[in-house]
């Protein structure tokens, strides 16, 4: 085909990936010291609604428990670099990783032979025992958790800088996103999507679909941990409420807003949800009213989110415009798991 | 407070508090039954609506009755519960049926956050206290045990709710659709129950209920936004320990749970955080289908 449409296959990716990366060009450049501050954390949010949508969204597992990983990435790196004098920044990143992938290694053992929404609400379980945990005992620093995390250099940059944090996070928000598209096209990615559609098929046809799953745990839990880890780096404190349950949610609803189960969703759901909590951050709680409110709106009005119901959207228009060639035979309709 | 001498006494000491525990954690889960066995949503905003029961309690018992009639915060509490649980089935809940169970729970949980921050709009974000009402106020003795009398008139009000469920679900002809949409949704309607009624009005029942059990929590706790969040995981943990849409089973597990945390409050402190959930893990982790559960009533999310 001589002439590029909207509606063809590669185009659309294409637009939106230089879409993303010149606002993250723009927001680098032209944003002030505070709003970079705002901006590291929404990556940092970005990350982490990643990692539950990936499981939940893409995988079609009910983990409830992503913020027991999120938490232990955080707080494993506040605790060496504060009471231990860790300075290394690339290893205490790696450290919160490992700490997600091992927490829900562990995590997935316990509730191993567990489907559907028993395993949900174990992993939910599992995630509040270790709430309770964290808030109660002196070692983990009780209710008020850490405080005065340094952020050391890595490769010879200053993190304390507030440009060069934002870039070292979106940098990290990049490779990850390539990442998981790398995932979701290999033959990984592709028996997993297949298990969320159908578990009972896939295992019909010889693949041990329990073992896809807790692989998808435990990348979902890895990324968690970095997200933690990141967190701890950007905000130089952690608390008890990373490991709640409810904090666990906003990553999902996050999900839920850009679309779970596409590559780009929880992109622009976590922008989003992170932008309305800062435009109205003069009072927190009516932040959290508004949000809570346009996802609850998102979620009636497109049920796949934002990013799959623009896809749509433009595939119909092209299909309007360009006659009926346009729809393409990579992007199949799913509407139900 | 009486000193716990012998070991009979040490025995009976959590039991009466455990009770009224389980009683609570009963009228919630019997309310998420309700919605789950008929309308096939696990409902996450359950907990919201109890929050809002227990919010309700405390406006009535400060500004209407001054805290000294009973029924008043109760009945308000149930009716607005009931009331906003209309509402959000005509414009929320009846979207989420064509969905599948996932999304369905996600979307309660989108309102559940809404719920949740609503109310600290009306009633702002600090912890609110509810007296207990004067005429429940007192203490009793029993074997040697100093108890609270509205734990008391707690367990009375919930063995009232489950005897009440109970005669509605057997004796009624509105009991008799329930259960028919319960048991095959399709069947019944083809047979002609109309199903779009039985939805709302069971939803109105769940939410009445979770609403009673908010007003009923209120004087024992400090009444905060958070509150839905903590008691809807305890009640989720009963319904599957009893088993999905049993309702003999939500029954014994509540009342177990709520032992099972009374009794490491007394003699177990540093347990008791966790002791339903890992009560809940362990039990799950060796009977999956819970109690009376069936494989077929699991569902797949």
């Amino acid at each position: 085909m001589s002439r590029a449409r909207l509606g063809q296959s590669w185009l659309r990716p294409a637009v939106g990936v230089v879409i993303g990366l010149v606002l993250v060009a723009v927001c680098g450049s032209v944003l002030s010291a505070t709003l970079l501050f705002v901006a590291a954390g929404i990556l940092v949010s970005i990350l982490y609604s990643q990692a539950v949508s990936f499981s939940i969204g893409f995988g079609g597992v009910a983990t409830f428990g992503n913020q027991a990983f999120y938490g232990m990435g955080g707080y494993l790196v506040a605790w060496l670099s504060i009471n231990e004098g860790f300075s290394n920044t690339g290893l205490l990143i790696l450290i919160g990783i490992v700490a997600g992938i091992l927490g829900s290694s562990l995590t997935v053992f316990l509730v191993r032979g567990q489907t559907g929404f028993v395993f949900g609400m174990l992993t939910l379980a599992i995630g509040q025992t270790v709430y309770e945990f964290v808030s109660s005992t002196s070692v983990a620093g009780g209710t008020g958790g850490y405080a005065g995390l340094v952020r050391g250099p890595i490769l010879g940059l200053d993190l304390n800088n507030a440009s060069t944090f934002y870039w070292f996070l979106a940098v990290i928000v990049i490779v990850v996103t390539l990442l998981l598209y790398g995932v979701r096209r290999s033959a990984f990615g592709q028996v997993l999507s297949a298990t969320r559609q159908s578990a009972l098929r896939v295992e019909t046809l010889g693949a041990p679909v329990n073992r896809y799953k807790a692989v998808a745990v435990m990348l979902s839990g890895g990324l968690a941990g970095l997200a933690g880890a990141l967190f701890a780096f950007t905000y130089g404190a952690v608390d008890p409420s990373m490991f709640y349950w409810v904090a666990g949610a906003a990553p999902i609803l996050a999900g839920i807003l850009g679309g779970m189960r596409t590559l780009t969703g929880p992109i622009v759901g976590a922008t989003i949800y992170g932008g309305v909590i800062y435009a109205f951050s003069l009072s927190a709680t009516v932040g959290q009213l508004y949000v809570s409110l346009i996802v609850l709106a998102i979620f009636l009005l497109m049920p796949d989110g934002i990013v799959s119901a623009l896809a749509s959207g433009i595939r119909s228009l092209s299909t309007r415009l360009g006659g009926a060639i346009a729809r393409s035979p990579g992007q199949p309709t799913e509407r139900k798991a | 407070m009486a000193v716990a001498d012998n070991l009979g006494t040490q025995i009976f000491l959590p039991i009466l508090p455990g009770l009224a525990e389980g009683m609570l954690l009963l009228v919630i889960a019997a309310g998420l039954t309700l919605t789950f066995g008929t309308m096939r949503i696990l409902n996450m905003a359950h907990g919201a609506f109890f929050m809002l029961g227990a919010f309700v309690a405390y406006s009535a018992s400060v500004s209407w009755s001054q805290g000294r009639t009973v029924v008043v915060p109760i009945a308000a509490a149930a009716v607005l519960c009931a009331a906003v649980g209309i509402v959000s089935e005509r414009v929320v809940y009846r979207r989420l049926y064509k969905f599948d169970s996932l999304r369905s729970l996600l979307g309660t949980f989108a309102l559940f956050l809404v719920f949740a921050a609503v109310a600290q709009q009306i009633w702002g974000t600090s912890p609110l206290g509810v007296n207990i009402p004067p005429v429940l106020g007192g203490h009793l003795s029993l074997f040697g045990v100093d108890i609270l009398v509205y734990q008391v008139f707690i367990i009375v009000i919930g063995a009232a709710v489950v005897i009440g469920l109970r005669l509605w679900l057997s004796r009624t002809r509105m009991g008799l659709e329930v259960r028919a949409i319960a048991a095959d949704r399709d069947m019944a309607a083809a047979l002609g129950v109309r199903s779009e009624r039985v939805f709302w009005l069971t939803f109105c029942v769940g939410c009445a209920l979770a609403g009673l059990a908010g007003a009923l929590i209120a004087p024992l706790v400090e009444v905060s936004s958070d509150l839905g969040a903590d008691y809807i995981v305890l009640a989720f943990a009963v319904v599957l320990i009893g088993g999905l849409g049993s309702f003999g089973g939500a029954v014994i597990a509540s009342l177990v749970l709520g032992l099972v945390d009374a009794f490491t409050a007394t003699y177990l402190q540093s347990v008791e955080p966790y002791a339903i959930f890992l009560t809940m893990i362990i039990f799950l982790t060796v009977r999956p289908f819970g109690l009376f559960g069936s494989a077929a009533a699991v569902i797949e999310i």
